[in-house]
């Protein structure tokens, strides 16, 4: 990556929006319950990266920026459209939905009940694969914050389904 | 290994992430424990459903039809040497801006954050702001920002952050927390509020001044008489002010000239002359090491500073050797689990074993201060073959797990 020149588009290589596309995702989508809102802002962050580039002090800086750029530009999202709805785009086609109908959007609606902080780093492991090192790293915080959190988003989501079965059969 | 600690690691025994001795006591504990395994099972459950996440179809190649629709996509830099495209271009500007911020263009600052600027953002613990005279608002800057700083930006810490910025002379300076200083020039700095550390560089010198506090805020901040420090090549100093009293230290081997008001003030080699309202000036020697207690967090935000590890040994020579050394181990006490982190670093390199002494009392201090975000550093330490070492980081370990459960059982009976 060092040696790359910082091409954005589709090239014959893989670009760097395929590279850094899941990750930049999984976190406008701890933010940003919507689908479609969550696309835009991604394609905003990698916009952005276009005029901003050529600014970076070395290449090894360019997850950092992205990191703050997708921050800032969910703000304005959030500001902007006041998108704080859940907007389900496939549930209606299921009455009841089973593990196996499950779509991405109500298992993203389930992880927003989950406070933000624990939302990414699952995100983060389930669209990228990502190891835990690698999730620390990106994030910025240690390994073993990583392991707290997943551990925690886990144990939240196991306790809100046994909960939602238990009222499923009264 | 009790049914709490088990379940804590469940999570990483499904990534296959953890260590080799966590895995043998989970397998152990699993294999005679139908709780847990009731457990586990529930996880893999909530696991077969997280499976199904997946990125939308062809969102990426949307995304990069954008990308390469955008009509400034054919931006690219002339020059693939990362590092010298920003100072390029701030050099051949540096001596433009000076001629510009001479002029009469009224109190507001200059643009905020432009690619051609005075100094830039090296390293932060966190985030500042930055005063933006279009809005007339304070704008964040994040600790990952590359920012760079035109002449005239007046710029501020959050509390509890540090930062470091480079002039485009190559001068250092660093700004402790809520700190607030407007940078007028490579060479020439006011000092608005808070604590500031800096270092001239070779063949450059500095002017440092006070400055009234942003008149657009409502502020009750003493007024303070006007002063003006001059730093020659290789000065170390550092400026505090703090409820209207004005401290300037001289920390080095070189002394720098005070002025207060219009008469003369040297400030001579590791001195403190310390300024009050009604200038009332009070000479006394510096406390060299604790000059810089307050910027260990920030020397550890790039882990292979040298300058750390130096800093560290001169504090933790002291500490638990004389009274100085006392006030001194309160100051890093009051850093917390962000001052922990480099106590831990220094304990793990390779230079502390060579001070055994220095390495205990960092062991220490940062078993009893460090929280979750040290425990890999813990963990590693726990089988360091000095057996004292060993011991505070078990004892850290124990703490810090068992306050975990404590806040997760106060988070649940609160629900």
């Amino acid at each position: 990556m060092v040696d790359r020149e910082p091409s954005f588009g589709p090239t014959e290589h893989p670009s760097l929006v395929r590279e850094w596309y899941g990750r930049v995702y999984a976190l406008c989508r701890s933010k940003l319950r919507c689908a479609s809102d969550a696309e835009d802002a991604v394609q905003e962050t990698f916009l952005r990266a276009i005029r901003g580039v050529h600014t970076l002090r070395t290449p090894d800086a360019m997850g950092g920026w992205l990191r703050s750029t997708a921050s800032h530009v969910c703000v304005d999202v959030l500001r902007r459209k006041h998108c704080d709805v859940y907007e389900p785009r496939e549930m209606m086609e299921v009455a009841e939905p089973t593990h196996d109908h499950e779509t991405e959007d109500e298992l993203v609606a389930l992880i927003h009940q989950l406070p933000e902080l624990l939302r990414e780093p699952i995100l983060l492991h389930y669209y990228e694969d990502m190891t835990y090192d690698q999730i620390a790293q990106w994030i910025g915080v240690a390994r073993s914050t990583v392991n707290e959190r997943l551990s925690k988003a886990r144990h939240q989501l196991r306790r809100q389904l046994i909960s939602q079965e238990c009222h499923d059969e009264l | 290994m009790n049914c709490d600690r088990c379940q804590e690691l469940l999570s990483a025994w499904l990534d296959e992430e953890l260590a080799d001795d966590e895995l043998q006591l989970v397998e152990s504990h699993l294999g005679s424990c139908a709780t847990c395994q009731r457990v586990l099972d529930e996880l893999r459950d909530v696991e077969m459903r997280l499976r199904k996440l997946t990125l939308p179809v062809d969102a990426i190649t949307r995304a990069e039809q954008a990308v390469a629709s955008h009509p400034t996509n054919d931006v690219t830099p002339q020059n693939n040497s990362w590092r010298s495209i920003p100072w390029l271009v701030a050099a051949l500007a540096a001596s433009i801006l000076f001629l510009l911020a001479t002029l009469d263009l009224g109190d507001q600052p200059a643009p905020v954050v432009q690619e051609i600027g005075v100094a830039r953002l090296v390293r932060s613990t966190g985030e500042l702001e930055a005063f933006d005279p279009v809005t007339e608002q304070w704008r964040l800057i994040s600790a990952h920002d590359l920012a760079t700083f035109s002449a005239g930006t007046r710029l501020r810490t959050l509390p509890g952050v540090v930062c470091e910025l480079e002039t485009s002379d190559r001068t250092t300076l660093r700004l402790d927390a809520s700190a607030e200083v407007v940078l007028l020039a490579p060479s020439h700095v006011q000092v608005v509020e808070g604590q500031i550390w800096g270092c001239v560089a070779q063949d450059q010198s500095l002017k440092v001044d006070t400055a009234q506090a942003n008149s657009s805020e409502t502020t009750n901040k003493t007024e303070r008489p006007l002063m003006t420090l001059s730093c020659s090549s290789g000065a170390e100093w550092q400026w505090a002010n703090k409820k209207g009293e004005s401290v300037i230290q001289s920390l080095a081997d070189a002394s720098c000239q005070l002025t207060i008001e219009t008469f003369q003030c040297p400030v001579n080699a590791k001195e403190q002359v310390s300024v009050s309202p009604d200038l009332d000036v009070q000479r006394e020697s510096a406390n060299v090491q604790s000059a810089k207690i307050w910027q260990i967090p920030l020397l550890a935000v790039d882990q292979t500073d040298s300058e750390l590890e130096g800093v560290l040994e001169s504090l933790l020579i002291q500490i638990g050797s004389t009274k100085a050394g006392f006030f001194q181990e309160q100051q890093v006490r009051r850093l917390g689990p962000a001052g922990a982190i480099p106590l831990l670093a220094y304990v793990q390199s390779a230079r502390s074993l060579s001070n055994r002494a220095a390495r205990g009392q960092a062991m220490r201090i940062a078993s009893e201060t460090a929280d979750e975000t040290g425990l890999n550093r813990l963990r590693q330490l726990s089988s360091d073959e000095d057996q004292a070492i060993a011991k505070y980081a078990k004892e850290a370990i124990e703490r810090i797990n068992r306050e975990q459960v404590n806040r997760e059982q106060r988070e649940i009976s609160e629900r």
